[in-house]
């Protein structure tokens, strides 16, 4: 496996002096499924936004395959895709093909080539025959499906969701899972943002946790202490601490 | 379904043969029939009215809306034509044909116009809008080189030999003004929705803006303000991170023979008395 991000003594303040990144050093290698999780304002999409070029860090490095973001800001567009939480306004088309066809098309594919990702985008988000339906008319899960349909149809290497399960129903969930499963076993490194990681622990390769801008855990999932869950503002996601199981 | 009924403009995707025309072709239709309805013989002006009817079986039904709007828009225009003549009448019933004649232009104007918006992608408008701008970029260019120093010597300037040539600047938000326009277009909903959101929170916590209350209007319009702005910077980051560039590709096609029978048909209708 080759590495893909590396950050290293990142650093973020914000203008009122307080860090929304602090001292973190971090890779994530190709193939890899990694959740990064924390409680609300914890960091994860700001530690996001700098792997992708669209922070700058205050100090600190941030590496993309060996040179720094900054430089390979062409290549992380070509390779890297962004599901943001806000899935309505990543919708650009007037329709779902439409849609999908933007971001290969800013990359130059034209044709039948255009058409082929296209359509291999709808089978990976599992919305087969729903290239004609308007956005307005899908349903949130839908609408979270297509988000990734469109990322998925540059073919990116590595893909970043930002909360991918928010204000979803179950059955939405299971289809984001399916998705995630399959992009899995082909290959793709994941980068999962979420606080909902009872979801998604299953099946994760890693296991990083953020607390007030810094790396509070970084390991397999199974090995996380039950307590760092708590300490962590997280949900326990075992059967023994989970906090909502019903006898 | 919800944005149909609300947007009777929106874009119907399917299989209409109408979809199939260019769309330079449909906007010169639009155009010339739009112009041909409004001032075209009685004639002239039932057939289109009847060709527009034909046309939007085509397209599956909007909201009524806009139609129930024309339709008091050409009741008050008969009403002020027809009533009280001046010989003792109430109503002259004499003006119902000019009146329905009035009608029927305005109703035509906005089926073609439905018809239009239904069958187009606002992308295709937009790469074409682009790419006209884009070709009077490369004319304004070579029409404002200037002449300018390479480089002057701050102690002599009379030693500053002109030796480069540069055009005057565009802009580069005019770099691709049809995104511009379909990304505007496509948000406005979305606008709309927020202000309804945003209306409806308030009202729910006390502020009715019925009551005229300055500073607390004040306080969801500033909300509603932050509130566009956010939606327009997400879209611009979920822009950036699938690629776009100002200077991106366009898909243009090209015109095909039917195309070309569209635009003659445009072009006779433009001559009609």
């Amino acid at each position: 496996m080759s590495e893909l991000f590396r950050a290293s003594a990142l650093r973020h303040r914000f203008p009122d002096g307080t860090f929304g990144l602090n001292e973190v050093n971090l890779s994530i290698e190709e193939g890899e499924f990694v959740i990064i999780a924390g409680r609300n304002g914890a960091g994860k999409s700001l530690l996001m936004r700098h792997f992708v070029g669209l922070s700058a860090p205050t100090s600190g490095k941030v590496f993309y395959r060996g040179a720094s973001v900054a430089e390979r800001i062409p290549l992380i567009r070509k390779e890297v895709g962004y599901v943001f939480q806000d899935t309505e306004a990543q919708i650009f088309g007037q329709t779902v093909r439409e849609d999908l066809a933007f971001g290969p098309a800013n990359l130059g594919v034209k044709g039948a080539e255009l058409e082929r990702s296209i359509d291999a985008a709808l089978h990976d988000a599992h919305m087969d025959g729903m290239a004609d339906r308007r956005p307005p008319t899908l349903s949130g899960g839908e609408k979270r499906r297509l988000a990734m349909a469109g990322v998925l149809a540059m073919r990116p290497r590595c893909i970043i969701l930002d909360e991918p399960f928010a204000n979803l129903d179950f059955p939405s969930i299971h289809d984001i899972l399916s998705v995630l499963s399959t992009l899995r076993a082909e290959g793709v490194t994941l980068v999962v943002l979420t606080h909902e990681i009872e979801k998604v622990m299953a099946l994760a390769s890693r296991l990083i946790i953020l607390d007030a801008g810094r790396i509070a855990f970084d390991a397999l999932p199974r090995e996380a202490p039950k307590s760092i869950f708590t300490a962590s503002g997280l949900v326990c996601p075992y059967r023994e601490c989970y906090p909502w199981q019903i006898d | 379904m919800a944005d149909r009924l609300t947007n009777p403009f929106a874009f119907e995707p399917g299989g209409s043969a109408l979809a199939r025309f260019h769309p330079l072709a449909k906007l010169g239709f639009l155009l010339a029939v739009t112009s041909a309805s409004m001032r075209a013989r009685p004639e002239f002006v039932a057939a289109l009215f009847a060709l527009s009817l034909v046309l939007s079986i085509q397209i599956p039904r909007a909201g009524s809306g806009p139609l129930r709007a024309i339709a008091l828009l050409a009741l008050f225009a008969a009403l002020v034509r027809g009533m009280l003549p001046g010989d003792g009448r109430l109503f002259d019933s004499g003006t119902l044909p000019e009146s329905a004649l009035y009608a029927a232009r305005l109703f035509s104007v906005y089926l073609y116009s439905r018809i239009f918006y239904a069958t187009t992608r606002v992308s295709e408008i937009g790469d074409w809008f682009t790419a006209a701008f884009r070709a009077a970029r490369t004319v304004w260019r070579r029409i404002t080189v200037v002449i300018i120093p390479r480089r002057a010597n701050p102690r002599n300037t009379a030693c500053s030999v002109p030796s480069g040539s540069a055009s005057l600047p565009v802009p580069s938000i005019l770099s691709d003004p049809g995104m511009l326009f379909s990304i505007a277009l496509l948000f406005l909903p979305r606008i709309f929705d927020a202000h309804r959101r945003i209306r409806e929170a308030g009202e729910m916590r006390g502020i009715l803006l019925s009551r005229r209350n300055a500073r607390r209007s004040l306080a969801m319009l500033e909300h509603f303000i932050v509130e566009s702005m956010m939606i327009a910077y997400r879209t611009s980051l979920a822009m950036q991170v699938r690629g776009y560039s100002p200077e991106r590709g366009l898909r243009l096609s090209a015109l095909k023979r039917l195309d070309w029978v569209l635009l003659a048909a445009s072009a006779g209708l433009l001559m009609l008395r």
